[in-house]
């Protein structure tokens, strides 16, 4: 088996590891403090997931995503979305990320505040475990 | 998993010290530098690039000396059309041991975008500029 073959194939390895370290994401996205920002300079969008931390940093196929990875537990601790303003107008994935993402760490002063951000916790979660498992 | 290349040196908590590739401007380190890689062409890390990425990616400031040979002499690079991603192997320690240094590079000016450590190498967008993964002691 050649060298990239193998990395190949540890990639893959890994991503399915990470996969099952973030059956919990969801619930960590309602739980855990989540800071979002937009760097107006790169134009790139962050969020953190808890406190900021040393992490991996790995980018999604098919899009242009990055997820930030605990290198002991796995469990993603963020997200970064280089080039938002041009992804947001041609990448529906992003937009929804980006949306669901704005809801969990900001969400409305509405009564039904609760249900908003369970869900957009959930769709998070969901955008982003099937991009890791694509 | 990878072997240590002991060409990779580092900078002591996260601060530029090098005096090769750092610059000193009043009583400040300037971290900017510019560099060929292995092709050539100019690429610049800005200085305040730099430091932004580090508050973003704390994991990569001890690894500053490293990103001009993640340039000059990459595993692997990946043209993606609008950036390059350069792939330096073996360089990582402690819980970064099996991760490369990925520096992610505008095609269209030579300007550091992003630098940070990845366990998967993503050949799966773009195409491959150059390989030299057979290079890797593993």
């Amino acid at each position: 088996m050649t060298t990239k073959a193998k990395l190949v194939k540890e990639g893959e390895a890994f991503f399915k590891s990470v996969l099952q370290a973030n059956e919990d994401l969801a619930a960590r996205f309602r739980e855990l403090s989540v800071y979002i920002a937009h760097d107006r300079d790169d134009d790139t969008f962050i969020l953190t997931l808890g406190e900021p931390q040393e992490a991996l940093t790995e980018s999604l196929d098919g899009s242009r995503i990055y997820v930030r990875i605990d290198p002991d537990t796995l469990k993603i601790v963020g997200i970064e979305i280089p080039d938002l303003t041009t992804r947001l107008n041609d990448d529906p994935v992003v937009k929804s990320i980006w949306a669901a993402a704005r809801t969990v760490a900001a969400p409305s002063i509405s009564a039904d505040v609760h249900e908003p951000v369970a869900e957009a916790s959930e769709r998070l979660a969901k955008e982003l475990r099937q991009l890791v498992e694509a | 998993m990878f072997e240590s290349r002991p060409a990779a040196s580092s900078a002591k908590d996260g601060h530029c010290w090098s005096k090769r590739i750092a610059h000193r401007h009043s009583e400040s380190m300037s971290c900017d530098f510019e560099v060929e890689d292995y092709a050539g062409r100019p690429i610049r890390l800005e200085h305040t690039n730099w430091e932004k990425h580090q508050s973003r990616h704390p994991e990569v400031g001890p690894y500053h000396d490293a990103i001009p040979l993640a340039l000059a002499d990459p595993h692997l690079v990946m043209d993606l059309g609008d950036q390059r991603h350069y792939y330096l192997l073996g360089i990582g320690t402690g819980k970064l041991k099996n991760a490369a240094l990925r520096v992610v590079v505008g095609s269209d000016n030579g300007v550091i975008r992003t630098v940070h450590f990845s366990r998967r190498l993503d050949f799966r967008r773009g195409v491959i500029e150059l390989d030299r993964l057979q290079q890797v002691n593993r």
